[in-house]
């Protein structure tokens, strides 16, 4: 049987049926650039992108992605918050959620009750970025 | 540069020279409020020093700038210190923060050079 995580073309997805629809939600400007660019050019996603977190949500509940994206420390609502609201909402909760982070000591509990699939550390490597999503996407349907 | 092989060159000359051109506002925006906070006690001050600081402490590896990431992360941490304290600071915690900043800027001219001479 064929690997649903991969296209024919052997780059990863999370929807067999068309392009992978991403909503990155990221308050530098620079990163958040950088990362749409590289799963757009590199995985052929579909990459819409938030500046915080209130537009974010707005865009989830908008074009109904695959997968968030989200990162954790911004200002004003934090990665966390995005997470309880799109979990508690009937339209949005069964969209996986992945957290995007340079703290190295993060609580697993509080991850895990944020009901976020899992979490990406910065610096991350670009190239392995789309793979690695994919693959925490993956671990927790199993 | 960026460490991926995904995008095309000219792809990421653009994504390095905006960050390049960025840098010097990153750097006002701590300088101000550690300029702030050493006038006054100011909670606000310490979280954009805090906010500003991480940010730049967890992009600046996607573009090949790791050396500003040790002095991005002193001054998050002054910021987090600093709002944990209602945005009041000691006199020798700004001597510190002026100078992480101070070598940080040191080392924003390095990338700058060294991404625009790529």
């Amino acid at each position: 049987m064929s690997d649903p995580a991969r296209h024919p073309d052997s780059r990863p997805t999370l929807n067999a049926q068309r392009s992978t629809r991403v909503v990155l939600i990221e308050d530098d400007p620079d990163l958040r650039r950088v990362v749409q660019l590289t799963l757009q050019f590199g995985a052929g996603w579909t990459v819409d992108t938030a500046a915080d977190g209130r537009a974010g949500i707005e865009m989830v509940k908008r074009v109904e992605p695959d997968l968030v994206l989200v990162d954790l420390m911004m200002p004003g609502m934090d990665g966390y918050e995005v997470c309880r609201r799109l979990v508690s909402d009937a339209t949005t909760k069964r969209i996986p959620i992945v957290l995007l982070t340079a703290r190295q000591n993060l609580d697993p509990e509080r991850v895990r009750a944020s009901g976020a699939r899992g979490v990406i550390t910065k610096p991350f490597d670009l190239d392995a970025l789309a793979p690695a999503i994919v693959r925490l996407c993956q671990e927790e349907k199993r | 540069m960026i460490a991926t092989k995904q995008l095309p060159v000219e792809v990421l000359q653009e994504l390095a020279n905006e960050f390049a051109a960025g840098l010097g506002a990153r750097a006002a925006v701590m300088l101000e409020a550690i300029d702030e906070i050493s006038r006054q006690r100011s909670a606000d001050a310490a979280h954009r020093l805090r906010l500003t600081a991480h940010s730049l402490a967890g992009t600046a590896s996607a573009f090949g700038a790791s050396e500003l990431v040790p002095h991005a992360s002193r001054l998050e941490s002054l910021g987090k210190e600093w709002q944990e304290r209602n945005g009041a600071a000691t006199k020798a915690s700004i001597v510190v923060a002026r100078r992480a900043l101070e070598s940080l800027t040191v080392s924003i001219d390095v990338v700058i050079e060294r991404l625009r001479t790529r």
